[in-house]
């Protein structure tokens, strides 16, 4: 199967005469691969997880998304390709205070074009897989912090996106709320046949990622095979 | 449009808020210009009504294009007063009796078989020099048809009709019948023209300016100093009402800067988020300005007489649609904000 992701000799400086945030980084991405990245403050998870999501262009080396070059694309098509192919899940859930909780997704199908009939068989099928049917009709401040993240997650979700990339997501969630999304994404990227990085400091939630990436300094230090529990 | 109206039933109180504002300057900025119109036609409607049915006046050089100054010289006149064009008029400022009341107003003698002759609400135009006609304002004073009324020169009339729009320097005029003055009891102070006048016969006239009906207006006691001031408030007012709306959309904005910034992330073009804003300015303005021609023109409705008021469909139109541009031009500021926002700022902990 096709990589969902790659990477390679990834590079990234702010300023030309500075020493690179992030240097020599390889990552390749399968679907139904769930990927944590960590390490400590500073080390350029943040940058790494940016430049994958096609928010932050690198300085060198080589970015694909499905096969897409994105080193290629314009700042318009890379809208587009953030759109369609890349789900994000943000530190908090970032939610349009003013849209119900069925309107969050709404929005972001209409974003992409997606007929009514799709929108809401899909908006339907996603409240259901993540448990927020009796929420549908509720404003985000009427949800708990859980409820939002996973309101969050469904967003991500909405346009089939191939690739999920997750910057913190438990960060605002006490550890038995953080688990349970964490699980969640963790079957979803299973289910779905997505691909899914995850940022985060937990060490306790390694256990449900296939792979755990550790950066130092703007670079990788090591990777550990994960046990799956 | 679906970001834009739910934000707006969500945030009800905020939005009612800058729409009260917006409504409140657009009653502001119709009453001034009601009173500045109404106003103005109290001061010079029987000008008005010329400059609608003619198109120049001549007046003597000196007069400084005031009309009860004028007085034009006998051999402009020859030059003028046999053309077919040219309308004799003649001005006398002062105070009229009825039944022992004193009635200031402005005498005007003209032939009024022409074109320049006031439109009539009642009655008929005089039939010989014993009968004259008045703007129907004269009503408040207690005139009534056949009222008998001593002019200021002294003989009496009786007043066979009033007549509509016929102010001059806030007095109702009097029109009497040309050959009331014909014997040259008073001096010619003016000639409408229909039309300007040929060349050659322009270069006759010696001491004797000629200008459009509408550059004399000035010369009307008054008339320069209650318009610029009444118009140096309605620009302000839209000065001021640009500037306000320009702070409030972005004092918004920037409050939801980070929103925006998640919303590019996902996937939203700087496009669809501009359209949603101005699409939000359009539709709170619009509602705010609809209500607000409303609620002036209850108001126009229940004003007293004495406060003279007047409001066309042409000014309203005009004014709701440069209300509308400023608020666009308000929100310009914004859209700036909106369409350099970085989709960047959503990674790494920034807060909604």
């Amino acid at each position: 199967m096709n990589d969902v992701l790659t990477m390679e000799q990834i590079e990234f400086q702010a300023q030309a005469d500075q020493q690179p945030i992030v240097q020599h980084i390889d990552i390749a991405l399968r679907p139904q691969e769930f990927v944590a990245l960590t390490g400590p403050s500073g080390s350029g998870k943040s940058t790494l997880l940016s430049m994958a999501g096609a928010l932050l262009q690198p300085t060198s080396g080589a970015l694909s998304i499905n096969q897409t070059d994105v080193l290629r694309l314009n700042s318009q098509e890379k809208t587009k390709l953030r759109l369609q192919d890349i789900g994000f899940i943000f530190q908090s859930a970032h939610l349009l205070p003013y849209l119900k909780t069925a309107d969050q997704l709404r929005y972001v199908g209409k974003l992409a074009g997606l007929t009514k009939q799709t929108m809401d068989q899909r908006i339907q099928r996603l409240l259901h897989m993540l448990g927020l049917e009796h929420r549908q009709h509720h404003f985000p401040r009427h949800l708990s912090g859980g409820e939002q993240q996973r309101v969050a997650i469904a967003r991500a979700w909405m346009n089939d996106p191939s690739l999920i990339l997750a910057d913190e997501p438990t960060a605002s969630l006490d550890r038995e709320r953080g688990e349970q999304v964490v699980q969640t994404l963790r079957d979803q990227v299973k289910e779905s046949n997505k691909a899914a990085i995850m940022v985060t400091h937990d060490t306790r939630l390694f256990a449900y990622c296939d792979r755990v990436i550790y950066l130092d300094n703007g670079q990788i230090d090591h990777v550990e095979a994960s046990v799956v529990p | 449009m679906f970001l834009a109206w739910r934000e707006l039933t969500y945030a009800k109180l905020r939005f009612s808020l800058i729409g009260l504002v917006i409504f409140l300057l657009t009653v502001l900025v119709l009453s001034i210009s009601g009173l500045a119109q109404g106003l103005a036609s109290d001061n010079a409607s029987s000008m008005q009504y010329m400059d609608k049915q003619a198109e120049k006046i001549v007046l003597e050089a000196e007069a400084d294009k005031q009309l009860s100054r004028s007085a034009l010289s006998d051999h402009d006149l020859e030059v003028l007063q046999d053309r077919p064009e040219a309308h004799l008029l003649s001005l006398r400022q002062g105070t009229a009796q009825s039944h022992g009341k004193e009635v200031d107003v402005a005498e005007m003698y003209m032939d009024l078989s022409s074109d320049l002759a006031p439109s009539l609400t009642d009655g008929e135009l005089p039939a010989d020099d014993t009968e004259a006609v008045i703007d129907h304002s004269a009503k408040d004073d207690g005139l009534r048809l056949g009222d008998t009324l001593e002019r200021p020169g002294g003989t009496e009339v009786t007043i066979s009709g009033f007549t509509e729009n016929q102010r001059y320097s806030h007095t109702p005029v009097l029109h009497v019948r040309d050959s009331a003055w014909k014997q040259g009891e008073l001096p010619i102070s003016a000639v409408i023209l229909d039309h300007a006048l040929p060349e050659q016969v322009h270069d006759q006239l010696q001491n004797a300016e000629v200008m459009d009906i509408r550059a004399s207006f000035e010369g009307i006691p008054g008339y320069t100093s209650e318009q610029t001031s009444l118009q140096t408030m309605i620009v302000f007012l839209f000065l001021i009402s640009s500037i306000v709306l320009a702070a409030f959309y972005y004092i918004m904005t920037i409050q939801k800067l980070s929103q925006f910034g998640i919303l590019k992330a996902i996937g939203a073009t700087s496009k669809t988020l501009g359209i949603s804003l101005i699409l939000q300015v359009l539709l709170l303005t619009t509602v705010s300005i609809i209500v607000g021609v409303a609620v002036t023109a209850g108001m126009a409705a229940v004003l007293p007489a004495a406060i003279p008021f007047s409001l066309s469909l042409g000014t309203v139109l005009l004014l709701a649609g440069l209300f509308l541009f400023v608020a666009l031009l308000g929100s310009l500021l914004s859209l700036v904000k909106v369409i350099r926002i970085d989709p960047l700022k959503a990674i790494g902990g920034g807060q909604a």
